[in-house]
């Protein structure tokens, strides 16, 4: 579905990704782990091309240009960004119309996207600013899903959120592998990893480690060495 | 009381053309995330190649005087978008990421060369420019209760007032009801959120930048029979424009409007007590700097937050 | 000081090319007008380049100075009086609105700050206009109404437009390098650290404000009392552009930028180009340079000559500066040492010889003062690498050079002697007298090298490089080891000369050689009478390592209280006293 070659993000001098490669398969989750600054979202930014890249980003076997984000999500890879990034000056409902701007047919998804998050039907016509946290967040994740995507790009969705809330987002995200192949970024490793197949782990800009998420949670060794669990 | 009422419907028509100078402004800063002080300066240059283009179409007997005036409008506002544009993709996006002082210093440079430009290829001699209507002003006079009382509004006022408010109603709608509206806005609340869903938000800006610039041209050619044409013919109103998005806050681009129009009555005010004759533009500006200190949100700041 | 020299120089050269360039003096008038508006410039350096408070009002503060002068010239009849007192006056008023302005202005950042600025600034230009002045003011009384206008006013308007500015330029200069400054700096290179440190921002930043509205006011009066004409306009939205202009262009970092800024907008038109372009074009030439140097050239013309006088051009500054210096004549001798290798010597006197070895970047000069030493024959040496003497290819090893000094005494059929070693050279002389004890009879060591090795820092390598690579630095550095004979220009020049002439490879590599330097365990044998001594404010070599290196050779240490690292300079007659009367004639 996603094949990643060689991906590289630089910042000035600064060498955020230095030259990463990784896949993810139809119907798969699966997570990026490690620490503050390890290259995560810099990765992201890179995969949808908000940030500049170098290196091979392919998507369904065909290479991105990634001049600007409109052509990954054009084709099917949509970000969920890290802290929300909704629009608080906009109601819910253009929140979510807004997500349907290159992709995806609104009036149809954004149904199922009110039966994943009820709470969002019902304050619909509220300003996103005003929402709780909680709330913003699943906004954030239903505006990703309102453009039905292919590959979904998750950007530390957990950051911030009461334990209940996180347990109900990591149920919704775990029903979503039926639809669509999942790229979870995520601190929380345990929760990560408990609903993936497999983890990729970065350190410095670099993937220091890979494989079954399962293998991963009982490593006691690697989650002591990168997760600090 | 007169007095009063004629400082109002002065003022109003006055005010709104400020006001939708402010808008572009707040627009663009809200947006492009710079304070464009070259933003009337530009659509001065844009109301020369009107002029010109009305006096080449009369010049060659393709036109008589009013149409080749509205044959001409279009050929300014195209002229006004076009700089909006080039602005954007030749200057703007090199400096968008270094810092936003570099963007305003831009905005200054540009300033000197539009005025240099006009002054260059044009002349710093004041040109006369048609009104849109013309003929002679209507009198309203009280009767009874309210004998005595004698109101003129002049016929371009009432051209000026229609032309704005359709203006305002339209970009209400444009930013309300549209594709590129609400991108227009999501960009300005939140970049990173805006990319996330596939805009493109480089050319959200350079949209920005054309739209906000044409309609600094409408300003100019609504003014311009005012204040005639001359290279320095927007300044003010450049500034009360910056003023008024000012008093907007700069967040609520409509609030850019009604500042305007709060600036223009003001001004018509200030200029009936004697004492404060001349002193008008003055006092706007040292007001300013106390709404900056003690509403930076403007006056007409909502509840709403601006959150992370 | 030297810079203000420099600077000063500078301008009146530039005034004398300019005379003999147009034959005339009016081109000095234009002169003053820059020097006018390199004021002005100087308080925008200081507000916008060092506080980082982005200020499009200054023009107002300058039409304050300029009006108040003309205002009390006018009331008050006589040619000084009014012109004081009224550039007295605006200076004052300029602060009060500075502070009226400041106080809440500078709570806002960036855009709303600029905002507010330009409002105040056109604010006040629409005021002054509705005030009852006539428009424009004319007939100001000159600065100089004693002197008949003609060519004497202008040369004379001229100097003393410079002396303002050199004034001025030295105030600005005290004002940044004092701990204002830097909490200047700090405002602009990051709000939260300044608080942290304890700043009182608003203060300081009021303060900033203040200092550089009384540039401009001063600015504004010199204007009025200059030009003779004001009009609201001269400082309108456009001056305000070109305050700006002059700093971006000029450069905004150094107050140096003023002045090349104020001569690159306001001179050069008046100067040339008003002559080789069309009217008008002069305002979109600037607009296009303004943005040309906010997209190339960020830093400004004074920055950028900064660095390039920094980076690029100290290499061949000092490449100059030391072959003039070697040029120099030195009543010198050669003597051969290793493999045809020639050592540089100066000798004294008559009796046993005292063989001086110099220190790291030293020469024989070090010694100079203390040379005549009654009874003694004195040497002094240029060690290998060093001073006149040959390069050899080794430099970081001590035992090299000593062995080169071993053959010099032999060649000089001197048989053994006496051996005093400063610094570098103590550890030359410590290694000399341990492996060839024959050849030392006594050894006096002068704020040595400890035996033990002098350990790098974490960062010597960049400083080392710096001292290399920068004339200035090196300087420094010197200055610092000659302890309070740094304040002698000459010596210090002449010391930092010879310091060109050591082979520039050794820099490191003598650092190096100083960090492995060991000889604790062979001098476990050492029995050759031995005095360390050591200056008490030596910033070098702690009281601990001299300590240990007296130890170690079984020495005496005595401590010289307030001397630094070199007594041989610093106090040459207690120098000699101490080896006529001491431990080198007695043994121990």
């Amino acid at each position: 579905m996603l094949k990643v070659s060689d991906l590289k993000v630089s910042y000035g001098p600064i060498h955020a990704v230095k030259g990463i490669s990784f896949s993810l398969e139809e119907g798969e989750i699966v997570s990026i782990l490690g620490a503050n600054g390890a290259g995560k979202t810099s990765t992201l930014f890179g995969l949808m091309g908000i940030v500049k890249s170098r290196g091979l980003v392919e998507l369904k076997g065909e290479s991105l240009k990634r001049k600007n984000s409109t052509e990954p999500t054009t084709k099917g890879m949509v970000l969920c960004p890290e802290n929300r990034r909704i629009f608080p000056e906009l109601n819910v409902e253009e929140n979510l119309r807004l997500g349907t701007f290159v992709r995806g047919n609104f009036a149809e998804n954004v149904q199922s996207v009110y039966e994943l998050f009820p709470i969002l039907r019902e304050r619909s016509r509220q300003l996103a600013g005003s929402l709780s946290g909680g709330e913003q967040q699943m906004l954030a994740v239903g505006r990703a899903l309102v453009a039905s995507p292919e590959v979904l790009l998750l950007d530390e969705p957990s950051l911030g959120l009461a334990p209940v809330i996180v347990d109900e987002m990591f149920r919704v995200l775990k029903g979503l592998r039926e639809k669509m192949s999942v790229l979870l970024v995520e601190q929380n490793a345990t929760k990560a990893l408990s609903i993936s197949d497999r983890a990729y782990v970065m350190q410095n800009g670099s993937i220091v480690h890979s494989g079954n998420a399962d293998a991963m949670l009982n490593d006691d060794s690697l989650r002591k060495a990168y997760l600090g669990m | 009381m007169s007095e009063l009422l004629q400082a109002i419907t002065i003022g109003i028509p006055q005010g709104a053309l400020y006001g939708l100078m402010g808008f572009g402004i707040a627009m663009i800063f809200r947006s492009a995330g710079t304070l464009n002080f070259s933003h009337g300066y530009s659509a001065m240059v844009s109301v020369l190649i009107t002029l010109s283009a009305m006096q080449t179409f009369i010049g060659l007997n393709l036109l008589d005087g009013r149409s080749a005036l509205f044959a001409a409008i279009p050929v300014g506002l195209i002229a006004g978008a076009v700089f909006g544009v080039l602005i954007d993709l030749l200057l703007m996006r090199r400096v968008k990421h270094v810092s936003p002082a570099s963007m305003l210093m831009i905005t200054l440079g540009l300033l000197l060369v539009f005025e240099g430009a006009a002054n260059l290829i044009w002349s710093p001699d004041y040109e006369s420019f048609p009104r849109l209507l013309p003929g002679s002003p209507f009198i309203f006079e009280g009767i009874g209760l309210f004998e005595g009382i004698r109101v003129v509004f002049r016929r371009n006022d009432i051209a000026v007032m229609l032309i704005a408010l359709v203006i305002s109603v339209s970009m209400a709608a444009l930013m309300k009801y549209t594709k590129i509206g609400l991108a227009i806005r999501a960009r300005g609340q939140d970049p990173v959120g805006a990319q996330s869903v596939g805009i493109n938000t480089n050319r959200v800006d350079s949209i920005v930048w054309g739209l906000s610039i044409t309609l600094a041209v409408v300003v100019g050619i609504l003014i311009a029979p005012i204040t005639r044409v001359h290279p320095t013919m927007l300044m003010n109103t450049q500034l009360l424009g910056i003023t008024a998005a000012v008093l907007g806050g700069f967040s609520s681009l409509f609030g850019a409007i009604w500042g305007g129009l709060m600036i223009g009555v003001l001004e018509r005010l200030i200029d009936i007590v004697p004492a404060l004759d001349g002193y008008e533009t003055a006092i706007i500006f040292f007001l300013i700097i106390l709404i900056l200190v003690f509403k930076p949100n403007g006056l007409f700041a909502g509840k709403v937050g601006r959150k992370a | 000081m030297k810079r203000i020299l420099l600077l000063g120089s500078g301008i009146l050269t530039a005034g004398v090319i300019a005379f003999l360039l147009t034959g005339g003096t009016y081109t000095l008038g234009n002169l003053s007008l820059v020097l006018v508006w390199a004021i002005a410039g100087m308080g925008m350096v200081i507000i916008i380049g060092n506080t980082g408070q982005l200020s499009l009002g200054h023009a107002a503060f300058m039409a304050i100075g300029a009006y108040s002068t003309a205002t009390f010239t006018e009331l008050i009849p006589g040619v000084y009086g009014g012109m004081l007192l009224g550039t007295l006056v605006g200076l004052l008023i300029a602060t009060v609105f500075a502070l009226l302005i400041g106080l809440p202005a500078l709570r806002l950042r960036g855009y709303y700050l600029a905002i507010a600025t330009i409002a105040f600034g056109v604010g006040m230009e629409q005021a002054i206009r509705a005030m009852p002045f006539p428009n424009p003011v004319y007939n100001i009384p000159h600065i100089l109404s004693f002197t008949r206008s003609g060519p004497i006013r202008d040369v004379a308007t001229f100097v003393l437009m410079t002396v303002l500015f050199l004034l001025f330029y030295a105030i600005g200069l005290v004002i940044l390098k004092s701990p204002f400054g830097v909490k200047f700096r700090m405002i602009r290179d990051s709000q939260v650290a300044a608080r942290s440190y304890g700043t009182n921002l608003a203060a300081n930043k009021l303060q900033a404000f203040i200092v550089s509205a009384i540039f401009c006011a001063l600015a504004g009066s010199m204007y009025a009392v200059t030009q003779g004409v004001i009009q609201p306009v001269t400082f309108g939205l456009m001056a305000a552009i070109d305050l700006l202009l002059i700093i971006i262009i000029g450069g905004a970092i150094l107050l140096e930028g003023g002045l090349i800024g104020a001569f690159i907008i306001v001179g050069l038109p008046a100067l040339v180009l008003e002559e080789l372009v069309p009217p008008g074009s002069l305002t979109l030439i600037y607009g296009i340079l303004l943005i040309i140097f906010v997209i190339a050239l960020p830093s400004g013309i004074a920055t950028e000559l900064y660095v390039i006088w920094n980076r690029k051009l100290q290499a061949p500054y000092m490449a100059g500066l030391r072959f003039l210096h070697r040029l120099k004549p030195v009543k010198g001798n050669l003597a051969e040492t290793l493999e045809g290798k020639q050592m540089h010597y100066v000798e004294q006197g008559e009796g046993p010889v005292l063989l001086y070895i110099h220190g790291n970047t030293g020469s024989h000069q070090w010694f100079r003062e203390v040379m005549v030493v009654p009874g003694y024959r004195t040497v002094a040496i240029d060690l290998m690498n060093f001073g006149r003497s040959d390069r050899i290819e080794t430099t970081d090893n001590i035992d090299i050079y000593a062995d080169h000094v071993a053959a010099f005494i032999d060649q000089l059929g001197i048989g053994s002697c006496y051996v005093a070693g400063h610094s570098f050279g103590g550890a030359v002389a410590i290694s000399l007298a341990i492996r060839y004890p024959q050849k030392v009879r006594r050894m006096l060591l002068i704020d040595s090298a400890p035996i033990d090795g002098l350990p790098l820092g974490d960062d010597s390598e960049a400083r080392i490089e710096a001292l290399r690579r920068h004339y200035g630095v090196l300087k420094s550095a010197i200055g610092k080891v000659m302890g309070s004979r740094s304040k002698d220009r000459r010596l210090h020049s002449l010391l930092t000369k010879e310091a060109l002439l050591m082979k520039r490879e050794a820099y490191f590599n003598h650092a190096l050689a100083l960090s492995e330097f060991d000889y604790r365990e062979s001098a476990a044998e050492f029995n050759t009478p031995t005095l360390v001594i050591r200056g008490s404010l030596d910033p070098l070599i702690s009281d601990d390592q001299a300590r240990r290196t007296a130890d170690a050779l079984g020495a005496e240490l005595r401590i010289f209280e307030n001397i630094s690292h070199a007594l041989i300079i610093e106090d040459p007659e207690a120098f000699k006293r101490l080896v006529v009367n001491f431990d080198m004639n007695e043994g121990k």
